[in-house]
């Protein structure tokens, strides 16, 4: 792929995302119409999209691939969350907020842009490996997340179900009709293809309604959010493009670990610290600021090291 | 064109209309949402399927053959509303719901069911050609259309002193769907050439609209009470005139106008096409039966799953 081509693919997404932004401030989308939009995104379309990514997959990855994918999103995962206790303890991040923190880390955008960023970079068939990859998300979102939230207070649960989401459900179908080879007639790939390429245009929409909706009473509420902000969306990438480099050498399994941490911070952060009562302003300015900074960050980031 | 490729689309566009009934059932969409997400594929991605359509297209289509369409689609909805009138006349339909029954045979679906039909049909090029036909629905359904509704209200003493809340809203008229049509228009008559940027962008964002319409279809269709669908018997006769006599009769007619088979074909699937979910949306505005009106779209929707495909293999193949 040359720059000119991601170039476009990055101007056509990011003005996705403003006419999203136009689109709420026009009342044509509002806040409830953004939380249904993204339960259908989250629930129908993205599914949609990881089964229609494996249906169509066999000649282009193989077994060996996969579940070292699988192995490394563990592996990732685990990586993020000891990188966060380090930060925050580097940066000396202490007391109630350290766990906002340390979630804008660990806590990336999979769902609405990093879905759809890889399928206009690498196609569809980037889909199923990606999200074989983000299994762990969930576990650690309702585990961990809950636990560093929550921490000093009593009665921490966590409850499974919660950590199985349709997309989670989806990943694994696409799991099994990957190993066993399942064939299905063309007409199913047909359906899924379609609800599940709406995911892309959806998302962006959403993504800048989003934005606009937000609800932020000061955005400099907080300057190490800031500090966090640049080590998740340029110092993480680096970082995480050496050390996949020394374990693995298959380029596109570093790409896609590379743009796993080069993606902003995801909304559901603000679930987890709406629900625990922590300050969810910090949270939203966090997803924010994340967010429109990877707009330049991740074509940098891909730019440097990915092409 | 090849019919098991039509009944496969058919079958496509129907599990996704399931889809959005379940989606609807399980409170991911609701009445709220799908106003809002019916309000996005109206305004910003069928617009932006149309404009895609004639910047994607390769030839530099005969312009002459797009007047003819612009032609056809002044005949087609005249003649609509001429037939409609008759046949609520010969059956005896001018009851109070009258104005609904001539609407629901004039008023097609074009953009969330003749879309989809379309390019699985003629593919994505067609888009354009359809949505020239289809430009005088924007202003008949915001003149005539109001005027059936406000007709009836007139002969209502109580409710004439509303006449004037009622007036027709001319700036209405122009509305994304007409815009968009004229400026595909202007790209194509001066053959104007985009960057790739923009149509990928016009393409992303206007491939949302089939999959998200359909989903609507089935979203709405599971907000009608299932008792309503059934309150009506005269609707089962309209849906048969609507969707095996009237296609029928615009693909004789239209035999004796015109020469091109595109053109024929066409006019064919517009009138084969169900009813206008925006009659349910006028019927609420004005007042009128809305049990009616949206047991109208509803019969006729789920039996042109089966009817298009036979009127589309027994005329056009």
């Amino acid at each position: 792929m040359n720059i000119s081509e991601i170039f476009t693919i990055m101007i056509v997404l990011f003005s996705m995302i403003l006419l999203g932004y136009f689109i709420n401030k026009l009342k044509i989308l509002d806040k409830n119409t953004n939380n249904k939009l993204s339960e259908l995104i989250l629930k129908i379309t993205t599914p949609a999209l990881i089964i229609n990514s494996a249906l169509g997959q066999s000649p282009s990855i193989s077994r060996k691939e996969i579940i070292t994918i699988l192995l490394l999103g563990i592996g990732l995962y685990l990586f993020l969350i000891v990188f966060g206790r380090l930060i925050v303890t580097v940066f000396q991040m202490k007391g109630e907020n350290s766990g906002i923190y340390q979630l804008m880390i660990i806590i990336a955008n999979t769902g609405f842009i990093g879905y759809p960023v890889l399928s206009a970079l690498y196609g569809n068939s980037s889909i199923f490996p990606f999200s074989i990859l983000h299994i762990p998300f969930n576990v650690v979102l309702f585990s961990y997340g809950i636990y560093i939230t929550q921490k000093g207070k009593e009665n921490i649960k966590f409850d499974i179900k919660s950590a199985v989401n349709p997309c989670v459900i989806a990943a694994l179908i696409s799991l099994l009709i990957f190993l066993l080879e399942i064939r299905v007639p063309e007409i199913f790939n047909r359906i899924f293809g379609l609800i599940g390429e709406t995911t892309i245009p959806l998302s962006m929409l959403l993504i800048g309604s989003f934005l606009a909706s937000i609800n932020i009473k000061d955005i400099f509420i907080d300057f190490k959010i800031y500090i966090i902000s640049i080590i998740k969306l340029l110092v993480l990438p680096f970082i995480m493009y050496f050390l996949s480099k020394l374990i693995i050498d298959n380029n596109l399994i570093i790409a896609y670990l590379t743009l796993s941490v080069a993606l902003p911070t995801g909304p559901s952060i603000m679930i987890m610290v709406n629900q625990y009562s922590k300050n969810e302003d910090k949270a939203a300015v966090g997803v924010f600021i994340t967010t429109i900074l990877s707009i330049v960050t991740i074509p940098l980031i891909i730019y440097i090291l990915l092409v | 064109m090849n019919i098991d490729a039509l009944i496969e689309t058919m079958l496509v566009l129907f599990i996704v209309i399931i889809v959005g009934y379940a989606a609807n059932k399980k409170g991911i969409l609701d009445k709220n949402s799908n106003a809002k997400l019916s309000d996005l594929v109206l305004k910003i991605t069928s617009p932006a399927l149309i404009i895609s359509s004639v910047l994607n297209s390769e030839q530099t289509g005969d312009k002459k053959e797009i007047f003819n369409m612009l032609f056809a689609g002044v005949i087609l909805y005249l003649t609509l509303i001429i037939i409609s009138k008759l046949i609520i006349k010969v059956f005896r339909l001018n009851n109070e719901n009258g104005a609904i029954y001539e609407l629901m045979l004039v008023f097609v679906n074009a953009t969330f069911m003749g879309y989809p039909i379309l390019s699985a049909i003629y593919g994505e090029n067609a888009i354009f050609s359809f949505s020239i036909l289809h430009m005088p629905f924007n202003i008949l359904i915001y003149s005539y259309g109001v005027y059936q509704f406000q007709k009836d209200r007139t002969k209502d003493a109580n409710s004439s002193k509303d006449q004037n809340k009622n007036s027709i809203d001319w700036k209405i008229l122009i509305n994304p769907g007409i815009i968009s049509a004229v400026i595909a228009l202007i790209i194509f008559l001066f053959d104007l050439k985009f960057p790739a940027v923009i149509k990928d962008a016009f393409s992303l964002v206007g491939g949302a609209t089939v999959p998200i319409s359909m989903m609507l279809i089935g979203s709405s269709l599971a907000l009608i009470p299932i008792k309503d669908v059934f309150s009506d018997s005269k609707i089962y006769i309209l849906s048969a005139i609507k969707l095996i006599a009237m296609p029928f009769i615009i693909y004789f007619l239209s035999n004796l106008i015109f020469k091109d088979e595109i053109i024929i074909g066409f006019l064919t699937v517009s009138a084969a096409l169900p009813t206008a979910s925006m009659i349910v949306m006028f019927a609420n505005q004005y007042n009128k039966n809305i049990k009616s009106a949206s047991s109208g779209v509803f019969i006729t929707t789920i039996l042109s799953i089966i009817t298009i495909p036979l009127i589309i293999s027994l005329l056009l193949i």
